[in-house]
């Protein structure tokens, strides 16, 4: 699968299990964090 | 991971000395004088004006979050192999939401993205080549068209500067970040030979120099005898508005009203930026990508409340005037920057500058406003960049 495949799959919401699942469970955690977070 | 905000309780700032305990084994000057330095000047005096009441706190993880390196690490695509892979390379750490997002972004353009983080550099395999614009990272050779440095300050790099190793890793890393983010046959998003001097106060001078109207200002150890304008003032950061005492542990510096009852008689440890006071009906917070501006309508309280209460702030997207919007471009190309954030005051009709921002954050403002106008323009701007700059054959 090429990169731009994975990264649809994962915008997508589509990746279950394996890397790209724990991958996209952190993401969206830090996600939900870091937009209520103004740094600059 | 911690959230954002006003509780601090396991890593509080100390209110007390600026300056690390001696540690030295063996002293190397008399007791007496590194004492009447450490006692007079710095432990007996009050804390500083702007660390007081600075509750923020805010730990960063530096947990990878780089949607293209979790995938090439992970082998779920294949490598090339042989020709060195053009690509975006980007300096910064690990918890810099908007270059995650970018990462994730220009995959789905089939844009190569490599990260350098400051967090996680002690670790790294990396090679620079200094006759050919190619670098080995990891196991990939790449050939960096385009260069963007943000947050990658030396301060989040996880050594004890104290030590003789740390303070070797962190110089070593220093010099190498420097070079890179200068090196010439590169290209730059907000190249640092331009940006690297555009301190808050050149902004101020450069801003005036361009027609638009800023608050009376003063640089000052004793902001309890200066009023510039003559009525209420502000309380400013000359440098950051974060500190990074320990690698990770960001605490808040951020604006404040000047209360003279408190800034007392006696000089300051640092200077601070003392700032006429302007009523103003709102914000502006004006993005730059490219050529394109996105404005945003920041409602606040008070001028720290972004950070220490940031779910009370207002933002919706508006409109910006014209020739305001030429001028802040001109200000922009002046400053040979692509991507950067103004902040402006709405006094009684006109616009105040406040600063710009090389290094800022738009995910924030996008969240409040409902947007992803400004990411959707960086990550098309980043893209079309590397093409163009792909496809010339070099990155200069």
């Amino acid at each position: 699968m090429s990169l731009q495949e994975l990264a649809a799959r994962v915008r997508r919401g589509e990746v279950e299990d394996g890397v790209l699942a724990e991958y996209a469970s952190e993401y969206a955690r830090a996600h939900k964090i870091y937009a209520r977070k103004k740094d600059d | 991971m911690r959230d954002a905000g006003r509780d601090g309780q396991d890593d509080p700032l100390p209110p007390g000395p600026l300056v690390a305990p001696h540690r030295t084994e063996r002293p190397s000057h008399p007791a007496t004088s590194r004492s009447l330095i450490s006692r007079s000047r710095i432990t007996d005096r009050p804390a500083p004006l702007l660390l007081q009441g600075q509750d923020y706190f805010f730990r960063a993880p530096a947990t990878c979050l780089d949607f293209q390196e979790r995938v090439h690490g992970g082998d779920l695509v294949g490598d090339p192999g042989g020709e060195p892979v053009p690509c975006v390379l980007v300096l910064a750490r690990a918890a810099d939401m908007e270059m995650n997002e970018l990462s994730l972004a220009l995959a789905e353009h089939g844009v190569r993205m490599a990260r350098i983080d400051v967090d996680r550099c002690l670790d790294l395999a990396l090679t620079v080549h200094v006759d050919t614009p190619i670098i080995e990272l990891d196991r990939w050779l790449l050939r960096p068209v385009l260069v963007w440095r943000r947050h990658f300050d030396l301060t989040a790099l996880p050594v004890d500067p104290r030590t003789v190793a740390g303070a070797y890793a962190r110089t070593q890393w220093q010099a190498l970040a420097d070079w890179m983010a200068h090196r010439g046959d590169w290209a730059h998003v907000n190249p640092a030979r331009h940006t690297a001097r555009l301190d808050r106060l050149t902004q101020l001078t450069d801003a005036a120099a361009f027609g638009l109207r800023v608050p009376r200002t003063a640089v000052t150890t004793w902001p309890g005898r200066n009023r510039p304008g003559g009525g209420p003032c502000v309380v400013k950061s000359t440098g950051h508005h974060l500190l990074e005492p320990r690698p990770g542990a960001l605490h808040g510096l951020f604006p404040r009203p000047l209360d003279v009852n408190r800034a007392g008689e006696t000089p300051e440890p640092a200077p601070v930026i003392v700032q006429q006071y302007l009523g103003a009906d709102h914000e502006l917070r004006v993005f730059v990508v490219g050529e394109r501006l996105i404005t945003f309508r920041v409602r606040k309280d008070d001028p720290a409340q972004l950070w220490v209460d940031p779910e009370a702030v207002t933002v919706d997207r508006a409109r910006l005037p014209t020739p305001l919007g030429e001028r802040l471009l001109a200000l922009t190309r002046h400053w040979r920057l692509q991507v950067a954030a103004f902040d402006l005051l709405a006094v009684d009709g006109e616009h105040v500058f406040l600063e710009v921002n090389v290094n800022c954050d738009w995910r924030w403002f996008e969240h409040r406003a409902g947007t992803t106008e400004v990411s959707d323009a960086v990550h098309a701007w980043v893209a079309a960049r590397f093409e163009e700059l792909r496809y010339a054959g070099q990155g200069r």
